[in-house]
């Protein structure tokens, strides 16, 4: 029996195809000091539904396949040489993503042996002494692995790209960009930047070409040419899987993810990927259930939450407010606490429901139609839309029914990449000289301090520096911390982000309004 | 109450530009665009100032909208029809400048002659018919 075989067998733990997975409630002390880890070659079975507990409620995943027997599955058993398998960085109580709390948990409870940290990406660099804490830093306090990305950038075919900017190491915290045998001097050059995982789940709303999205010259989705091919079937695809857009199928990401965060020594199977890719494609997450509002989805509850309605919305839908709204309606919960208390029948708790209920419905209504100007984007309010550029969030940036995402043209600088709008003293800074002939950044001219190129280490694009693609805003509630580089450590800072960026002024009310909002999705 | 002055002057000079041109009067300039704040429910309208004269930037669809933070070339003709944006409107191609010019950053508040505009029929919605 395999070493693997021998954990799995120790620790089974089916769960049944009806049985919810922790369903009843937990308190949030019992949902800090419980553990939800899914190992590696950890034998679960996913039925129809499974129920995680969060910090607001409960994540509720559900699967469209047939159920799933995670013992020999590829995207569950630890096949890379370091012990990981995909499940390791995406697990199903944190909404297919990894949340920090997760990952300190897994710290505490391994003293720091889990493969999930191991040294390739789960520490600032290898090269550092990996037992010490210190050198996972950006893993245990932002949720952040290490990418590594060749530079000069390489497309897709193995040849170099001439990219369109110098780079030089202003700071390097992580001592990894100048590190003799990771850094962009070494024989295999590379930059490394810190990024989060993103959920895998909800795929058909990242998948799919997007329909209603007004003819533009600029949109990558108008002009097909701009967008790349499936290598298996020829077709084009959307560029929405990665943050970078640099593999845009499940297949791709996961045979990269396999080379790279497994440290796989041999290429997955054309079995194997099929069975990753029809698991990925098979799985939504939402949350179900919130402490304070109730039920998430159901009678009474708006059309949009939950993953019920994940499962059966429509793809690729452009939400333009007041006309089609992003997240449904919200209008049956607009009914205060007082106007439970007017109907005579509200206990205290009741109450208190409806008060939460009415603060999300308005968190809502402020996503949707609350007007700022959006202004100094990259790759953004240059692409014909004017700078600046009078929207809501819902119908700026996060414009996917459903999912949240922009949908087109989907890359931006919103600030969070590059100076000035965010300054991190953990991540490495580099000093970016685009060449005279290139086309600049739009805001940012031809030098550009950034703390991760994002796009641009891909396309080699003085333009692109900084810009990296929307994320899902779905299952917010399990995963934090947020943004690309873990930014925001709460949906409240996030909020705070936005205010303090574009300015917004956002009144008290209104900000608690919006992350309880975002706790529901 | 110089920004109102101002504007009220340009707008009688674009009525007798207007009124007046028997011919296309030819226009090339570079100049800051500025935006024009149309209030809480619109897009913002922008606009360019050239001999003390106010010019329409609003846009025909191939043409991306004017950026703060460039400035724009301007190569259109005076057009025969109302003043768009507070400004002449004009004909032509208004090209944005890719270089990097910070001090193209004015955004002008709305006046209340913006405000009581009438908004387009699609955005007159009420909670109820949404």
């Amino acid at each position: 029996m395999s070493n693997s075989r021998m954990r799995r067998a120790s620790s089974l733990a089916f769960v049944g195809a009806s049985v919810l997975f922790a369903a009843t409630a937990l308190s949030q002390t019992e949902y800090a000091s419980e553990s939800h880890w899914w190992g590696p070659g950890q034998q679960f079975e996913i039925g129809e539904t499974l129920e995680f507990p969060n910090e607001f409620g409960r994540l509720r995943l559900i699967n469209t396949g047939d159920p799933i027997d995670t013992a020999g599955h590829p995207f569950f058993e630890p096949i890379g040489a370091n012990g990981r398998a995909c499940v390791t960085c995406h697990q199903p109580a944190d909404a297919m993503s990894l949340s920090v709390h997760t990952i300190r948990a897994q710290w505490a409870a391994t003293n720091g042996a889990d493969p999930l940290f191991a040294a390739i990406d789960g520490s600032n660099c290898p090269s550092l002494p990996q037992g010490d804490p210190k050198s996972h830093s950006l893993l245990l306090d932002k949720g952040l692995f290490r990418i590594p990305r060749p530079w000069p950038p390489k497309a897709a075919d193995g040849s170099e790209i001439e990219p369109e900017f110098t780079l030089e190491v202003v700071s390097d915290p992580t001592r990894c960009n100048l590190d003799p045998v990771y850094g962009m001097y070494s024989d295999n050059p590379a930059i490394s930047v810190y990024r989060r995982p993103r959920p895998v789940a909800n795929m058909k709303y990242l998948l799919t070409l997007p329909n209603g999205v007004t003819p533009h010259e600029y949109f990558m989705y108008n002009d097909k040419s701009l967008l790349p091919k499936d290598p298996d079937t020829g077709e084009f695809v959307s560029v929405q899987l990665m943050s970078d857009g640099r593999l845009p199928t499940l297949r791709g990401q996961a045979g990269d993810a396999g080379a790279t965060h497994l440290e796989m020594l041999s290429r997955l199977s054309d079995e194997e990927l099929e069975q990753i890719e029809a698991f990925e494609r098979s799985i939504y997450v939402a949350q179900g259930f919130s402490h304070e509002a109730g039920e998430l989805s159901g009678p009474g509850t708006p059309p949009g939450l939950g993953p019920e309605a994940m499962r059966d919305g429509a793809p690729g839908e452009l939400g333009n407010n007041p006309v089609n709204r992003v997240f449904g309606a919200f209008g049956m919960w607009l009914r205060g606490e007082n106007d439970s208390a007017k109907d005579g029948a509200a206990t205290e708790e009741e109450g208190r429901r409806a008060a939460f209920q009415a603060s999300v419905a308005r968190g809502a209504n402020v996503f949707f139609d609350r007007r700022f100007l959006i202004k100094d984007v990259g790759v953004y309010n240059d692409k014909g839309l004017g700078n600046p550029f009078n929207r809501s969030c819902a119908s700026g940036c996060h414009n996917t029914v459903l999912a949240g995402m922009d949908l087109a043209p989907g890359f931006m600088d919103l600030g969070l990449n590059n100076w000035p709008w965010n300054k991190r003293d953990d991540l490495p800074l580099f000093k970016a000289v685009c060449r005279d002939d290139a086309v600049p950044q739009s805001y940012l001219g031809r030098v550009i301090y950034t703390h991760d190129p994002g796009r641009a280490l891909v396309t080699g694009k003085c333009s692109d520096i900084g810009a990296s693609m929307t994320q899902q805003m779905r299952g917010l509630a399990a995963r934090a911390p947020y943004f690309m580089g873990g930014e925001a450590d709460t949906l409240r800072e996030m909020v705070d982000f936005y205010d303090r960026r574009f300015n917004i002024r956002y009144t008290e009310q209104e900000k608690q309004d919006l992350v309880n909002f975002m706790s529901v999705l | 109450m110089r920004r109102s002055a101002q504007l009220a002057a340009s707008l009688a000079l674009s009525a007798l530009a207007v009124s007046s041109q028997a011919q296309a009067q030819s226009l090339s300039f570079l100049a800051c665009p500025v935006a024009q704040d149309l209030g809480p429910q619109r897009d913002l309208c922008f606009f360019a100032m050239r001999d003390g004269m106010r010019y329409g930037l609003s846009s025909p669809q191939d043409w991306g909208n004017p950026q703060l933070g460039h400035k724009v070339l301007v190569e259109a003709e005076v057009a025969d029809r109302p003043n768009e944006c507070g400004g002449i409107a004009i004909d032509g191609r208004v090209s944005v400048m890719p270089e990097l010019s910070p001090e193209c950053d004015e955004i002008v508040p709305a006046t209340p002659e913006f405000l009581a505009e009438e908004l387009p029929a699609r955005l007159r919605l009420s909670d109820a018919d949404r």
